[in-house]
């Protein structure tokens, strides 16, 4: 196949004239990407939260302008997270965790201002190259996502929702029922057919839980609430100094392990286009098969270049797989991309195959976006990488109360009523709870953004088979979905039980 | 069997989570028992009491958590009480000074000593953040010092 066919080269063409044509759609990016940095360099505030707190700005936005403005966010926010990682051992985002483990030990020898270059480098290199290949595959996506009916639908979300259940390990009950109890809650509100349900008598409730505000509360202001004991995050006046000739050396050290880049990349493309995992995970596997395939894997965890590389070029690249999955099916691959998810929602939108046949121009548009973020971003990054090491040193019982506020008046903007303030304050006390006892607030999160969704796929299941279970057997795809579910389901408890038996066996011949 | 105040919360949680599945999956029956409206409510409410159940057991079946795994309940639940006080109070005292309000107790409860920065940081971030909004948004916003029509 001629590559050049993947490309539909009138849609790029319009999209570069979209992008370019209305300069002020680059107005957004600038701050997009440094509340991201901000967010991400400070340990405790997600990418998710920065970007459903700063959703309700998006009200006043095109569609376009509001993707590039969450979507710079998402890029400034996997950089971010790094610079604590690798200054004071506080990952400041889930997804730059193995940063941590290279990072920090490289400051430690007094290197942090290579481990920042480095880092920059592999985020920079991840966005870059993840979008480019989602420029090159998301047209034989939408093809091939066209086969995809209610049914299939359906299974994909049910899927996703398993996935992020089989990852809480020994509470994967937990995690399937917070799953569940967010599809349940998704539901609220009149159905298609006008019938209401679980409204309690109030009229907030017609059209459902305001999902955003609930989100607000359950991503940010739980985490918060859990944070109030933390003074400060450090002190120490030895990480502030900051030397930009030493972060360039290391930004061009990056480039001198190629295979740790594209490894990493690939990995976190593949892992972020899976529904419910991202960037939490991928920056950890990355990290495990560049240890693992290294000739001197003990020089991991002591300060290897290596290891912040493919730490980082995967938890950047993964912002493509999510979107990929995001554009091509409307299925969130994680907390940041299920905010984007609502943001379609209020402008209107429905991702999947029809949204990319038909707005070509305005996915390209968005792809386009992020490869003129990535030289913003380096530009961006090496001038705020002084003020992001100091951030660190605010006081928590400061930056607590400022967050809290902003996101109830950021809800009173979504509902305009006290109905979304009162969201945010129920859904974070839920959300602390779920945090406490092992719940998955994520995935509780994800239920409930696609409740309706797997409501009315389902019901247009039932109406296209007319009530017949063997429907699912004449539907391959489906049926592939279903047997991948029940893998994913069941693979993590088989597979202890087979270790079990194996450390028992060996017991036994000892 | 004595079990510990953490492991009574955890099951009182999942009872909570299951009576609150109970009452949802009554409603929407009440509200109208056909396939239609039930499709996915049934089987899903059903599911997820099974898993309740499943867990309720693994539960009390497994051992103690290890307290020094979670942060204090004393630390947690006076900021969710200032901040539902923050969020019940703006219908009647605004957004300008509630604000204001809840960014100074929570400093003042949180260690901050010099009232000075408090009173400081607490009105500059209160009126300055609901007055940038106040402005921003097309509809009226509870406020007492820059009153708009709500």
């Amino acid at each position: 196949m001629n590559p050049f066919d993947l490309i539909d080269f009138a849609s790029a063409s319009g999209a570069i004239h979209m992008l370019f044509s209305v300069p002020q759609n680059w107005l957004v990016v600038i701050p997009g990407i440094l509340i991201g940095l901000l967010f991400g360099a400070t340990p405790g505030l997600q990418i998710s939260m920065a970007m459903a707190i700063f959703m309700p700005m998006t009200l006043y936005m095109d569609f376009l302008q509001a993707m590039l403005f969450l979507t710079a966010i998402f890029t400034g926010g996997s950089f971010g997270g790094g610079v604590p990682a690798i200054l004071m051992n506080i990952p400041g985002t889930s997804s730059a965790i193995a940063t941590a483990f290279d990072g920090y030990p490289m400051a430690q020898q007094g290197k942090h201002n290579e481990a920042l270059g480095l880092a920059l480098a592999a985020s920079t290199f991840g966005v870059l190259f993840g979008h480019l290949l989602l420029f090159m595959l998301i047209k034989p996506l939408s093809t091939m996502v066209l086969k995809i009916g209610p049914q299939e639908m359906f299974f994909i979300i049910l899927w996703g929702i398993t996935l992020i259940a089989s990852l809480r390990g020994d509470h994967m009950l937990k995690g399937l029922i917070a799953g569940f109890v967010g599809l349940l809650l998704g539901t609220i509100g009149f159905n298609e057919e006008g019938t209401l349900r679980g409204a309690m008598g109030s009229e907030y409730l017609m059209d459902g839980i305001p999902v955003v505000p609930a989100m607000m509360g359950m991503f940010a202001a739980s985490e918060l609430f859990r944070l109030v004991k933390t003074d400060y995050l450090h002190e120490d006046e030895s990480v502030r100094h900051v030397r930009l000739s030493k972060i360039m050396h290391g930004f061009r050290l990056a480039f001198k392990y190629p295979v740790v880049l594209m490894r990493g990349s690939m990995i976190g493309i593949i892992i972020g286009a899976i529904p419910g995992i991202g960037s939490s995970v991928s920056n950890l596997i990355s990290y495990m098969e560049t240890k693992r395939g290294d000739k001197d894997p003990s020089s991991f965890g002591k300060g290897n270049p290596k290891g912040v590389v493919a730490s980082e070029s995967a938890n950047s690249s993964s912002e493509a797989g999510s979107l990929a999955t995001l554009l091509a099916l409307g299925i969130p691959g994680g907390g940041a991309t299920a905010v984007m998810l609502a943001a379609f929602a209020m402008h209107n939108i429905t991702g999947g195959p029809q949204f990319i046949r038909e707005q070509t121009d305005v996915v390209y548009a968005i792809i386009f976006a992020n490869f003129g973020q990535v030289f913003l971003l380096i530009l961006l990054g090496l001038l705020s990488l002084p003020v992001l090491a100091s951030i660190v040193k605010i006081r928590m019982n400061y930056l607590i109360p400022s967050v809290l506020a902003l996101a109830t008046l950021g809800a009173f903007g979504l509902t305009g009523n006290l109905a979304g303030p009162i969201t945010v304050l129920v859904f974070a006390i839920v959300g602390w709870f779920f945090r406490r006892y092992d719940y998955s607030v994520p995935g509780a999160v994800i239920g409930m953004l696609l409740g309706r969704m797997a409501e009315s796929s389902l019901l247009h299941t039932y109406q296209i088979s007319g009530g017949k279970l063997s429907y699912i057997f004449e539907r391959p795809i489906a049926l592939g979905i279903l047997i991948l579910m029940l893998v994913s389901l069941f693979s993590p408890i088989l597979i202890k039980k087979f270790k079990e038996y194996r450390a028992k066996s060996d017991v036994l011949k000892a | 069997m004595g079990l510990s105040l953490n492991k009574l919360l955890d099951l009182a949680l999942l009872m909570a989570i299951s009576l609150f599945i109970g009452w949802y999956f009554y409603d929407a029956y009440r509200e109208l028992a056909s396939v239609e409206n039930l499709i996915l409510i049934a089987p899903v409410a059903s599911l997820t009491l099974v898993l309740c159940a499943a867990e309720f057991i693994r539960n009390l079946r497994e051992k103690e958590l290890n307290p020094k795994k979670m942060e204090s309940i004393r630390d947690s639940i006076p900021v969710m009480v200032i901040f539902a006080g923050y969020i019940l109070s703006l219908e009647y005292i605004g957004f300008d000074v509630g604000t204001t309000l809840f960014i100074a107790i929570f400093l003042r409860l949180h260690g901050e000593l010099r009232w000075q920065w408090i009173i400081l940081y607490s009105v500059l971030f209160g009126l300055i953040m609901s007055y940038f909004f106040s402005q921003m948004l097309p509809y009226p916003m509870p406020m007492s010092l820059f009153p708009t029509d709500y």
